[in-house]
């Protein structure tokens, strides 16, 4: 059975919170008929980003992907997407997760995408981080082995550095995201509605 | 050098002095949204230490965030001035991110460290 061809009563449960929807697949046969080499959606959450929604939303995707040991490595990425929601977003207005998955190979391959407003004022901050981390990865991409990104090393240098940010991260959040991932996270702000949100997305593997 | 009992949460990992063993046990998942104030105590029981008492500090996490990442390396790196300190860093097999995680704090403090492997089916 692959990863993916658990209970749908695990794959696609549903949850109502008070300020949030959480939903899945509408239809889990069709769902089910269609997990393997393509995206499916494995769950889609919109609401206000305060700690009892995401802390909720932690639950239930924990027990929707962690079916082994190498899954913690898509709940790790989960954990920090998930709480750089609660700290970055604008705490008024809803965000979105979505997280799907796909089997490749015979491994678990999940994408974890978010969009958030950005909080008042913290706009030229977020321009910065992403200029930072574009950066980064130009600086990563001279500094490494064979042509990789050496996120490892980077993490390690971060890590031994003793600065955090005012809302109590550690700086360390996109290099350890990078490091988990397949491929360097996507991190861009898009106009909706006229007000500016970040868009994150990011894959990930846990093995065959 | 007091008592140190932490209670665990969903969120944050029971930690414990066990003064009879000099074990420092912290167990249980790390993913508080600030960890400073949760490992405040920690770092302040900690500093207390004296620099030739014998201790063990087992490390036992499954999962723990960036957050807390910083706060467990305030840790060790204010308990490194010990001359007779082991950590003992725990991971289940096949989960080679928390071994490579040890790997990382092994390779920035100086302190001995045993990588000890748990059958997570035992």
């Amino acid at each position: 059975m692959s990863h993916f061809g658990q209970p749908h009563s695990v794959l696609y449960r549903k949850g109502d919170f008070q300020t949030c929807s959480m939903f899945t697949h509408p239809h889990p046969a069709r769902a089910a008929h269609h997990v393997g080499h393509r995206w499916s959606e494995l769950m889609a959450f919109k609401g206000l980003p305060t700690g009892q929604n995401l802390d909720g939303l932690l639950s239930s995707l924990e027990g929707l992907v962690v079916q082994r040991t190498e899954d913690r490595r898509v709940f790790r990425a989960i954990i920090e997407c998930v709480q750089n929601l609660e700290r970055h977003a604008a705490p008024d207005c809803p965000v979105l997760f979505k997280l799907m998955g796909r089997v490749v190979d015979g491994g678990p391959r999940f994408c974890i995408r978010s969009l958030n407003p950005i909080r008042t004022g913290d706009f030229d901050q977020v321009s910065q981080w992403i200029s930072n981390y574009t950066e980064l990865q130009h600086w990563a991409s001279d500094a490494l082995h064979e042509g990789e990104v050496d996120w490892r090393t980077l993490y390690r240098k971060w890590l031994g550095q003793p600065s955090r940010s005012s809302r109590g991260g550690a700086g360390l959040g996109w290099v350890s995201l990078a490091r988990l991932s397949l491929r360097p996270p996507v991190l861009r702000i898009i106009h909706v509605g006229g007000e500016p949100n970040l868009f994150f997305s990011v894959e990930v593997a846990c093995g065959g | 050098m007091g008592p140190l009992h932490i209670a665990s949460t969903v969120k944050t990992p029971e930690i414990q002095f066990i003064a009879d063993e000099a074990r420092l046990v912290l167990s249980g998942r790390s993913i508080p949204e600030n960890a400073v104030d949760f490992y405040r105590p920690v770092l302040e029981w900690a500093q207390a230490v004296p620099s030739d008492f014998k201790l063990t500090v087992q490390v036992q996490l499954e999962y723990f965030n960036t957050s807390s990442s910083k706060c467990l390396l305030d840790l060790f790196k204010r308990l490194e001035a010990s001359d007779a300190l082991e950590i003992q860093w725990f991971f289940d097999a096949d989960d080679e991110d928390m071994l490579e995680a040890g790997e990382d704090y092994d390779h920035i403090v100086g302190v001995p460290f045993k990588f000890v492997e748990v059958d997570p089916e035992a």
